[in-house]
């Protein structure tokens, strides 16, 4: 039997037998040839600029399912600001009580997202400059692809620390386990991206291109690796050019950044991962059915979460990001005349992302039908982290620190913060962003930045009443699927 | 080979009519003188004539079959001695020795002695031919058009259960025209499919559910009607099931799970016969759950509430006033008829034969709005175009229209009829005051409700199946002994789907009406062509020679759009053009190809030692380049002791062999591109419009190639007592090596999984099948009893040791109790021990590594839905006209894991619970809101499976035609009238609806799981069949 195993000698047979057949058969191979008439192979693709544009475009669509749920569970569930209500199932549980694990479903979520655009952008950075076109076009294109792949790992240095490092596109089953690389060399390629991405990208866009990066987006986020980078100096210097551009100024009205009919064109917008399920339908959002409170009418509100009372006592009277701005409270009547009462959650719920404008999320909300887009950068954060890097040791330029922090609070109708020295700005620049911020991805980061994670979250599981255990460590653990597969991964210490 | 011209379908038929030219020039006739034999047949002792006894000239392929006056007659016979035999079933063989005179006639009359059937005279299917069972060499179990037609079913595979052995069925639920998971011998794949192939007179053809998936249904897995249920089971002369590598490797690629060969019926020579049955029936599920009624759940949601440090929804006065509330299980379970209508003409003249039939069958599902009609036509037609051609056709058009539960997973937004009505609140009326669904917004889950009856009424989930099947064929005897055999076969399945949600239930409510129709059309195309060569020697060597070579081509066509958000729900899915929102259309056209060349050699010494040598090569464009064709070889030996002259002679056996076989088999069934690297699409918006994107979508696998089951097999047949017992037993070990898996590959590839040749599984088991005659006339018993054992086991996952939660199981929020472990059987449950309550009567679970912390590290393997052993055991009992059979079938040993359960006993005050929760006895947490406990996989849910059930009664009663003639009904030869009940007791300890389930049917990971599973009805049927 054994001579029977050799697939060349069966190769051979049928091929012979193939042959003899052959008169009036025509070609074995012809036949049995896969040739997909339904599906593009990479072989007859990347030929072309709307190729290109094509390829681009794909990166974009794997943000989408990036920035949400998975990525919430992380950024602000996880953090001091929201606790789960019993509708929340034992996922929200573990991470808003801080009680999860490594094999917790968003920790492998968001880490396989961020690789899945990491490969796409690395596909469009190997093979689109190979193609014949518009120069110009082929740089914007380009440029879109390092911002997209800086944005994936920076993302993903800030929540796991070191983390393997893949420069281009995977073709092949060889070599897949990789190490991880030190975090200095993440970030080297982070600044690297961005900094071939700043004079390739545009500074605005129109039409049926509103929505792609802007140049003003990528120097936005270069200064926010700067900040994370504790590197203040240049910090303040790439955030000083940013309001010194003159391109961004801060909505009048703090709740027009949450306007479906705002997005992306209001004077504060710098980047959106945009979601849009009329032209998109069937992948829109979801982030009014998880935070609204459950029985809010109009379609699906689970009413899974709530904000912990230290933060809603946090906003004065007269915030405009207090009351009817971030939540609302029991009863309340919308903009339709609809007084609406609920148990869950108890007290205070979301209304920062209900649109009482957009007919979708008044009448007709359903799973991923809404429009609300997720803000990756907004001017008000620009403005902080520019009063955060001068108040550190960065150079002003333009704008003091107290007047950056006090645009924002004016704004929201607060008075001057009317503090001088280091340390007390410091507090009430942080006490501004997470006003400012909540339920936007940006909490666990500041904490884990500030290095108050622990403490933050200590006070969180005193004010909620489960067990006080802290924080096992300043990142989140790798998640537990990859380890078992890649033996070449570490865990953080801690998890 | 890229210089010859583009294969073209015309290409078979030329190559077909090459091979015959070929082989005419080769095997140019020999003039010879020849003669006739003609004769009488009748039965010893009456001297009745008997017709349809097959007599033959041994040694040749001459032969004819006896007409209703038992007469016959063979021309063509070479002149010179020649012996004669005669047989039919139920009666000894019979020999005459004559001389045939060159131009002249002989006779040759034989009178036949009654004896029991024995099976080894019985003709079975083998794949390209028929044997005799005493011939065969491999393994092969058969099931008679009487036992498929005994039980009111409506498929092949549901014929199959518990009537061969080694062959497990799992019927997927108890809707109307749902499929079957059918394991021959175990489950040798993962990820590839494990259904056998079925061939239906000779076209392979399409039998997974999968494959008319559109993604349109919202059921389980979005899959709909069973394909199989095209082919009507009274038109199924045999089922004959290949399970030895020596039977299978004839099929190569797609046989490693087996073979199922339908035979359908054909006319007989003389005469012709029209034939009428029905049936009427009706059918309601076994037992209903005990849940709680409004009062119960009401205070059990309030302790839930205050547990959870929220203030308690329910007044006093309110449960007070409550009452039983709604009872969700009667407002969606019904009383469900059932009826079935056969019409048939059979029958022939010298040189034809046809086969005529229409069928009607008309299914209510005991669930309310679940159905499915089938209408079917058939013709078989058999012609001699002279003694040398013959031509005929195997034909059946079918049609099924079936609406279908809608089954979407869990509870809430997708709207599960059964799940929701299980869980859904009875303080909840199902209409509210103005008599519209009540779909109020309800706050227990935060969503609005779900209506199960509203669901279930107003809910479009309907498919239409339309089905052509069959080939057209041609024999040409160059002489006598060597046939060649042309076929061109096809199978064309078309499925329309249809999904409408109005804007008063869910899911539309949020749409403003939600629509969406999918269509897939599989058409197959099929070239067969084969030499064949039988041939005796004196009486020492016979020698049995095949040759063959086939094409098949399969093309699939799919189109599907959803729409969303229209004025009126009136025109439902035939108006999705005038919606405000186009969701999305998908179009698509798969296509694979198979390109085989076979060969199988049969040899007998002295009727003895009987050798079988059979090989495939397979070239199939599922796979890599450097693996497109493969080599399938087989061997078998029989040795059939009871011919020897040391044992013949002593009478003791009537049949007496001993079967040893080897080879090895292939499986093939993954999807057509899963060796090419592709490119997915995707859509951004940017600026309102849609931005189409291309990103790679899956990793080039150039080695991808068949998983190669090897199979070795040991059988006895044995017959004593005058064939009144024979036992058949067999024993297997198959390995599966080069195991097609989806393995996860480290995400920073941007990849999750991609289908590789890893791992190993095992699969060994012993089987029995005993027939007996216990009394013959007046008063006749027969039982036929099979049982089977099989072990499955993992041997190897490559590089891991366990692969957890590759189920897909949606248990919860995310937990998926399936593991796949080495060592271990494929379908185990994997998760925590149950380790009591804690102070506060929550669930605790055990710390088995015994580390101070319950976490994953505390999962262990809770049991597998394997069955210890199988059996079926069937009854036929009979007294003058009455007639009695009693079949009964059972499964040992396996475990179910019942999601249903721990959705039921959480206890977090938002859904119905079981009236046990109210006991909060053993596993059953206090109440509190927020209670997570049913997301946790734990033995509390594991529950034995095991069950014997009473799987038909009937009893018929043929009536005189005495009777017959005084109620003037005239040219009515036989009338048979019966009643007969389906299910009609079951013993299990299983608490859900019933224990014959598989909610995920068409998974090889996630066998035995109860998740709103359509319950198995019990039915009694009445009905008759009467012949013209």
């Amino acid at each position: 039997m054994r001579i029977l195993d050799n697939r060349i000698l069966v190769r051979r047979v049928a091929v012979g037998v193939c042959l003899t057949a052959a008169a009036v058969l025509a070609s074995c191979s012809d036949f049995l040839d896969p040739k997909p008439n339904d599906v593009l192979a990479p072989e007859n693709f990347y030929k072309s600029a709307s190729d290109a544009v094509a390829a681009v475009n794909g990166v974009y669509e794997s943000t989408k399912w990036g920035h949400w749920l998975g990525y919430w569970y992380m950024s602000d569930i996880a953090s001091d600001d929201i606790y789960a209500s019993p509708n929340f199932g034992s996922d929200g549980h573990r991470m808003a009580e801080y009680i999860f694990n490594a094999s917790e479903w968003p920790i492998g979520d968001v880490w396989g997202n961020r690789y899945g655009v990491i490969n796409r952008a690395n596909a469009v950075l190997d093979r689109v400059p190979a193609i014949q076109m518009d120069e110009t076009l082929k740089a914007r294109v380009l440029g879109e692809a390092h911002y997209l792949r800086a944005l994936a790992y920076f993302e993903l240095v800030r929540f796991y620390g070191d983390v393997p490092l893949i420069e281009h596109e995977v073709k092949s089953l060889a070599n897949l386990d990789v190490a991880r690389a030190p975090q200095a060399q993440v970030y080297a390629l982070i600044v690297s991206d961005l900094q071939a991405a700043i004079p390739a990208l545009q500074d605005q866009y129109s039409g049926a291109d509103l929505g792609r990066v802007t140049s003003g987006a990528a120097k936005t986020l270069l200064g926010k690796v700067y900040l994370q980078q504790k590197n203040y100096t240049q910090a303040a210097q790439t955030l000083g050019a940013v309001i010194a551009s003159g391109r961004y100024a801060l909505n009048t009205v703090w709740k027009d950044n949450f306007t479906v009919s705002k997005e992306l064109v209001n004077p504060e917008s710098i980047w959106e991962i945009n979601y849009d399920a009329v032209a998109d339908p069937g992948s829109g959002s979801v982030q009014t059915l998880f935070s609204l409170p459950s029985n809010y009418p109009g379609g699906d509100a689970y009413g899974l979460m709530g904000l912990v009372p230290s933060l809603v006592s946090l906003f004065p009277a007269g915030d405009q990001r207090g009351n009817h701005g971030t939540f609302m409270a029991p009863p309340y009547t919308d903009r339709l005349g609809r007084v609406v009462d609920w148990t869950v959650p108890n007290g205070p719920a979301f209304d920062k992302y209900l649109d009482e404008t957009s007919t979708q999320n008044m009448t007709a909300r359903g799973w991923v039908q809404q429009s609300n887009n997720w803000i990756i950068s907004r001017f008000a954060d620009v403005l902080l982290m520019y009063a955060e890097a001068v108040n550190e040791g960065g150079t002003a330029g333009s704008m003091s620190a107290v007047v950056a922090l006090d645009s924002v609070r004016h704004r929201a109708g607060l008075p001057s913060v009317g503090v001088t020295g280091q340390t007390a700005l410091r507090d009430s620049i942080r006490v501004e962003r997470r006003r400012e911020f909540v339920f936007e991805g940006q909490r666990w980061n500041d904490l884990s930045r500030w290095g108050i994670l622990d403490q933050a979250i200590r006070a969180k599981q005193t004010e909620i009443g489960v067990p006080v255990k802290g924080v096992p460590s300043n990142l989140f653990p790798i998640p537990q699927t990859e380890l078992d597969i890649n033996h070449k991964l570490t865990q953080n210490p801690g998890w | 080979m890229t210089g010859f011209r583009r294969f073209r379908p015309a290409t078979p038929l030329a190559l077909a009519v090459a091979l015959s030219a070929l082989t005419l020039v080769a095997a140019a006739p020999v003039a010879a003188q020849t003669g006739t034999i003609t004769g009488h047949v009748t039965s010893a002792g009456a001297g009745e004539p008997l017709p349809s006894v097959t007599v033959r000239v041994a040694n040749s392929t001459l032969g004819a079959i006896t007409d209703a006056g038992g007469r016959y007659t063979i021309p063509g016979v070479p002149a010179g001695e020649q012996v004669v035999y005669a047989q039919r079933i139920g009666f000894g063989r019979d020999t005459a020795r004559v001389v045939v005179p060159g131009g002249g006639s002989v006779t040759a009359d034989f009178a036949l002695r009654v004896v029991a059937t024995t099976l080894a005279e019985v003709s079975v299917n083998v794949g390209y031919g028929t044997q005799q069972r005493r011939e065969l060499t491999g393994s092969v179990a058969s099931v008679s058009s009487d036992q498929i037609t005994a039980q009111p079913v409506q498929s092949v595979d549901q014929a199959l259960l518990g009537r061969a052995a080694g062959v497990q069925v799992t019927t997927a639920s108890g809707a109307p025209g749902a499929g079957a998971a059918v394991r021959i011998r175990g489950g040798n794949s993962i990820s590839a499919g494990n259904d056998p192939l079925y061939v239906i007179d000779g076209v392979p053809v399409t039998s997974s559910v999968n494959e008319t998936n559109t993604n349109t249904l919202v059921t389980q897995g979005a899959r709909g009607l069973n394909p199989l249920s095209a082919i009507n089971p009274d038109d199924i002369e045999s089922i004959d099931v290949l399970k030895d590598a020596s039977a299978t490797s004839i099929y190569g690629a797609r046989a490693a799970n087996g073979v199922i060969l339908v035979t359908t019926k054909s006319g007989r020579r003389r005469g012709n016969s029209v034939n009428l049955g029905a049936y009427v029936g009706q059918s309601e599920v076994r037992h209903k759950l005990d849940l709680m009624n409004a009062r119960e759940f009401a205070t059990t949601v309030n302790q839930a509430y205050i547990a959870g440090g929220t203030t308690a929804p329910y007044s006093q006065a309110q449960i007070d006033a409550m009452g039983a509330g709604t009872d969700w299980q009667d407002a969606i379970f019904r009383t469900a008829p059932v009826q079935n209508y056969e019409l048939g003409f059979s029958g022939g003249d010298t040189a034809t034969r046809y086969f005529l039939s229409g069928s009607f069958l008309n299914q209510e599902g005991i669930v309310i709005g679940t159905n499915m009609k089938r209408g079917s036509v058939r013709l078989n037609l058999d012609r001699d175009v002279s003694s040398k051609l013959r031509v005929g056709d195997r034909l059946t058009l079918s049609r099924s229209d079936g609406s279908v539960l809608v089954h979407g997973g869990n509870g809430q937004e997708t709207s599960s009829i059964l799940l929701n009505a299980i869980l859904a609140p009875p303080t909840i009326p199902v209409y509210n005051a103005a008599g519209e669904y009540n779909t109020q917004f309800n706050f227990l889950t935060g969503r609005p409700f779900s209506n199960p009856v509203a669901t279930a009424l107003a809910v479009t989930n309907t498919e239409q199946q339309t089905r052509a099947l069959g080939n057209i064929f041609g024999e040409y005897d160059f002489v006598p002994g060597l046939t060649l055999r042309s076929t061109i076969g096809g199978d064309y399945l078309t499925s329309v789907q249809n999904f409408y949600s109005p804007n008063y239930t869910l899911p539309g409510r949020n749409f403003g009406g939600y629509g969406s129709r999918g269509q897939m059309q599989v058409t197959t195309w099929l070239n067969e062509n084969t030499l064949h060569f039988n041939r005796a020697y004196a009486t020492i060597h016979s020698l049995d020679l095949l040759g063959g070579i086939t094409l098949q081509r399969s093309n699939n066509t799919n189109v599907s759009g959803t729409a969303q958000g229209f004025n009126t729900d009136r025109l439902g899915t035939n108006g999705l053009n005038q919606a405000q929102t186009f969701v999305g259309v998908y179009t698509g056209a798969p296509h694979s190809s198979l390109l085989s060349y076979f060969t199988r050699a049969n040899y007998g010494l002295m009727d003895r030692y009987l050798f079988t040598v059979s090989g495939r090569i397979d070239g199939s464009s599922k796979f890599g380049v450097g693996n497109r064709y493969a080599f399938f070889p087989a061997a078998a030996f029989a040795w059939r002791a009871s011919e020897e002259p040391f044992l013949k002679p002593l009478g003791w056996f009537d049949d007496l062999k001993l079967r040893l076989s080897t080879g090895r088999t292939g499986n093939q069934d993954i999807g057509n591109y899963a060796a090419l690297a592709t490119l997915s699409s995707t859509v951004y918006a940017f600026g309102g419009s849609r931005g189409i994107g291309y990103v790679p979508g899956s990793l080039a696998n150039p080695d991808l190639k068949w998983e190669t089951t090897r199979q070795n097999d040991v059988g006895l047949d044995l017959a004593v007592l005058g064939s009144r017992l024979s036992v058949t037993t067999d024993y297997y070990d198959k390995k599966t090596s080069d195991l097609l898996l989806y393995v996860p590959i480290p995400a920073t590839s941007g990849f999750g999984s991609v289908l590789q040749n890893i791992g190993s599984v095992g699969n060994r088991g012993f089987e029995l099948a005993v027939n007996t005659v216990n009394f013959t006339a007046p008063f006749t018993w027969n039982s036929q009893l099979n049982l089977a054992w099989n072990r499955n086991k993992v041997r190897r996952l490559g590089a891991s040791r366990e692969i957890i939660g590759l189920g897909g199981v949606g248990a919860g929020a995310n937990q998926d109790p399936t593991i796949l472990r080495v060592g271990e059987p494929t379908n185990s449950f994997y998760g925590f021990i149950y380790a009591g309550k804690d102070a506060s009567g929550q669930i605790q679970y055990a710390d088995l590594n015994k580390d101070g912390v319950v976490n994953g590290d505390d999962r262990t393997i809770l049991g597998n839905a394997e069955p210890n052993y199988i059996g079926g055991f069937n009854n036929d009992f009979g007294w003058k006209r009455l007639s009695l059979s009693v079949f009964l079938q059972w499964s040992v040993g396996n475990k179910i894991y019942n999601i249903n359960r721990a959705l039921l006993t959480q206890n977090a005050g938002n859904t119905n619970q079981l009236r046990d929760v109210l006991r909060q006895g053993r596993g059953i947490p206090a109440p509190k809101t927020g209670n997570t406990f049913d997301t946790t996989p734990s033995d509390l849910f594991v529950e034995d499976g095991s069950y014997l059930r009473g799987k038909n009664i009937r009893l018929s009663y043929d009536v005189p035609s005495l009777w017959l003639g005084r109620a003037r009904i005239s040219h009515v030869d036989n009338l048979r009238v019966y009643v007969s009940a389906q299910n009609f007791f079951t013993s299990t300890k299983y608490t859900g609806y019933d224990p014959e389930l598989n909610e995920y049917s068409s998974s090889n990971l996630a066998q035995g799981f109860d998740f709103g599973t359509y319950p198995q009805p019990r039915q009694i049927t009445f009905g008759f069949n009467a012949g013209f």
